[in-house]
């Protein structure tokens, strides 16, 4: 095994010839470990698969609950993409995406399962925020929830805080 | 009587044209796979944290690309057009059926009936307006269809 050939003498004197090697190389390890990774990195190979996120619609025909207001969180999405909060009756306060997370975890504690979010996203603004917005509330593993229409009356109150006004919803 | 001892004959193979061929054969599926069909639609998924699997089987793909375009697929070219969720153009080419938010309500329940055990995945652009998911999820509400998944990418922080 990688044997090499010792070259034939053509030693008859005269002028001295530089003798060809014949090299013949055993190639069965390289194989081997060629082989061997392939079939590694095939059997180790994960695809990246996408993920899924389950949502439950109510039907159409759902009751009405009735929920006290200081247990209510609105959280709302205006087409400029901003999220503005407020709890009951408040007036919607702008804050950014970052910030939910730690508005969910601490209303959470002051309130428990009780808290009910109230999610209206606007139709003008991403799918990916109320992708967003349901992963947040898995996180603060927040069960109540429910995704209503953004409506005019949204657009004023939000206007109220500043926001942006958008007729014609 | 004394058996004749076989001479044990070392056997040498020129492994070369094998390992040739396996290089090769190696090269060519790597340059020639596709991993996924190219989409018709490109679809740019949004990130989430949740690590529910996809389903694989059974499943009616409602897809909403970011101009708000809506197709369907079952998942497999040749159920989709079975189904006609995908038709051939004039170049005999399959192409995604595009569809009006308020006719693909009676095209789920078809897709159920023909199996019942199909489930609902709402594959959205990140980037499209939330109002075609909205108009999407309306239909879906009405048809009493409210379970369903929603296609993300793992996103870790």
């Amino acid at each position: 095994m990688g044997a090499v050939d010792s070259p034939e003498r053509s030693s008859r004197g005269g002028k001295k010839k530089k003798a060809r090697v014949a090299i013949r190389i055993d190639m069965t390890p390289m194989v081997d470990v060629a082989f061997l990774l392939l079939i590694f990195f095939m059997v180790t190979t994960v695809f990246r698969l996408p993920q899924a996120m389950e949502i439950n619609l109510p039907p159409e025909s759902a009751g009405e609950a009735e929920v006290n207001e200081k247990n209510l969180l609105y959280l709302r999405v205006d087409p400029a993409d901003s999220l503005w909060y407020n709890v009951g009756f408040e007036n919607p306060k702008r804050m950014s995406w970052s910030e939910l997370r730690g508005l969910l975890k601490e209303r959470k504690n002051t309130i428990g399962d009780k808290l009910t979010i109230v999610a209206k996203i606007h139709r003008k603004a991403k799918y990916a925020h109320m992708v967003d917005l349901l992963d947040e509330f898995n996180l603060a593993r927040t069960t109540r929830f429910s995704i209503l229409k953004f409506d005019v009356t949204d657009d004023s109150l939000i206007a109220l805080g500043g926001g942006p006004i958008t007729r014609g919803l | 009587m004394a058996r004749p001892v076989k001479k044990r004959i070392g056997i040498k193979i020129d492994m070369t044209p094998m390992v040739d061929v396996a290089f090769l054969l190696l090269i060519f599926f790597m340059s020639t796979t596709q991993f996924k069909p190219p989409e018709q639609v490109p679809i740019n998924l949004p990130g989430s944290h949740s690590n529910l699997k996809l389903p694989e089987s059974d499943i009616l793909i409602i897809s909403v690309a970011q101009d708000g375009r809506i197709t369907m697929s079952l998942g497999a070219p040749n159920l989709d057009a079975q189904m006609g969720f995908m038709k051939p153009n004039e170049r005999g080419m399959l192409r995604a059926v595009e569809y009006k938010p308020q006719e693909i309500g009676d095209l789920i329940l078809k897709a159920r009936v023909a199996n019942l055990k199909v489930r609902l995945i709402l594959k959205a652009d990140k980037e499209a307006e939330y109002g075609a998911v909205e108009d999407v999820m309306a239909v879906l509400q009405k048809i009493n269809m409210n379970r369903f998944n929603m296609v993300t990418e793992l996103e870790k922080d």
